[in-house]
């Protein structure tokens, strides 16, 4: 079994969360530790310094897919050329073993982010949604989306779990995100059966989590397995909350996305995944508490989910 | 006209209120370490027409209230509230 493990949305501050769940991270054998996106407030040289220190001078094991903070710091050329500068100068000092994010300077823009880890029978993908706030995935570029589909594809079978910073659904003040729309499509093939079996992002400062969902009208309807993906947003890792509850008045309601199956806005948490088999995989999403910073340093279990086929 | 309020509460976070025409006031955001992040929020939900021509009310920094620690004491979630 390789346990992945997820927090996102709170990096390169002087927060004093995100240092708390590495160093437990750190203590449970992590096959990887990937940060969903977000060093604050710009993704510039001295907040990925802040960021450094996060993860304790040590970037072994880690990789990080970029998130729209991180894209504040761009550089001149116009998509789909532009990256965000202080990402690819943080990153390019901790190439492959010194860490897990490489950068493929042949590519164009996000594209030279964007990679594929097989661990344990699973193959994870890595997607970079960084500028998706404003622009739509693939950002130009239209080898993206042959990339993504062509390493979904070449390996037969569900076990494939996709990466973004922003998630096709989710819940909060920045809600569904249509955005990445294309990047949805790419998960399905020409039929509309799923190529993979869940997608994780981060984004909204909260955790959602989201029965299989179709390629068509996901917002919609929920499907069995065999038809949908699994969706999961977890941004709680330690710079605020964004409420999933929706009970907004007025015409304020439509902006809150789609309801999840399960929410939680009030925790500090890490998502581990165990691999556990070439059909298998647990799901558990786990809570520091709601103390910033927290005063636990062992995370309770707030909820647990079964993937299998 | 409808508001989205930035403040800091009782807990010494910033958090991010809406407060409808009718005046009633939902939260959106809490326990932020500063106003930065929440202002950029605020203006996006504006400028995407999430909440269409809202006021953006920024209220003044300060302190905690003397009963909570913000380091220690257990943090739950705020009231919503207005800037003013």
């Amino acid at each position: 079994m390789a346990s992945i493990f997820w927090f996102a949305d709170g990096g390169g501050t002087d927060r004093l969360t995100p240092p708390v769940l590495v160093r437990w991270i750190r203590t449970q054998s992590p096959a990887l530790i990937v940060y969903g996106g977000d060093v604050y407030r710009k993704g510039t040289e001295a907040e990925f310094g802040l960021f450094f220190e996060q993860f304790g001078s040590n970037m072994a094991g880690v990789c990080e897919i970029a998130g729209n903070h991180d894209w504040d710091t761009p550089s001149n050329a116009p998509f789909p050329d532009r990256i965000p500068v202080g990402y690819e100068r943080f990153w390019s000092r901790f190439p492959p073993p010194l860490s897990e994010q490489p950068i493929d300077k042949t590519k164009r823009g996000g594209a030279r982010y964007e990679h594929v880890k097989d661990i344990a029978d699973w193959r994870l993908v890595f997607v970079d949604t960084g500028p998706c706030n404003d622009e739509n995935w693939p950002v130009g570029d239209p080898e993206r989306p042959k990339w993504l589909r062509r390493v979904l594809q070449e390996k037969p079978g569900r076990a494939k779990i996709v990466f973004a910073h922003h998630s096709r659904l989710s819940r909060g003040k920045h809600g569904d995100n249509d955005t990445v729309k294309t990047l949805w499509d790419c998960l399905f093939d020409d039929r509309g059966a799923p190529l993979a079996a869940l997608t994780v992002g981060g984004h909204d400062h909260n955790v959602t989590w989201y029965d299989p969902r179709p390629k068509v009208d996901p917002d919609r309807h929920i499907v069995p397995f065999e038809r949908g993906i699994h969706v999961h947003v977890n941004g709680a890792g330690g710079h605020g909350h964004d409420e999933t509850s929706g009970t907004f008045t007025g015409f304020f309601k439509p902006i809150s996305g789609t309801t999840p199956q399960f929410a939680d806005d009030d925790n500090w948490c890490v998502t581990r995944i165990d691999l556990v088999g070439p059909r298998a995989a647990d799901v558990s999403i786990l809570s520091f508490g709601t103390n910033d910073p927290p005063t636990v340093t062992e995370p309770k279990l707030l909820k647990a989910f079964k993937i299998r086929f | 006209m409808a508001k989205l309020h930035i403040s800091q509460d009782d807990t010494g976070f910033w958090q991010l209120s809406f407060e409808d025409d009718d005046g009633s006031l939902t939260l959106i955001s809490h326990q932020f370490p500063g106003p930065e992040h929440l202002i950029e929020d605020a203006r996006e939900l504006v400028e995407k027409g999430k909440v269409p021509n809202a006021a953006i009310v920024i209220g003044a920094p300060r302190p905690a209230a003397a009963s909570f620690s913000r380091e220690t004491g257990d943090y739950s979630k705020p009231a919503p509230q207005k800037a003013d």
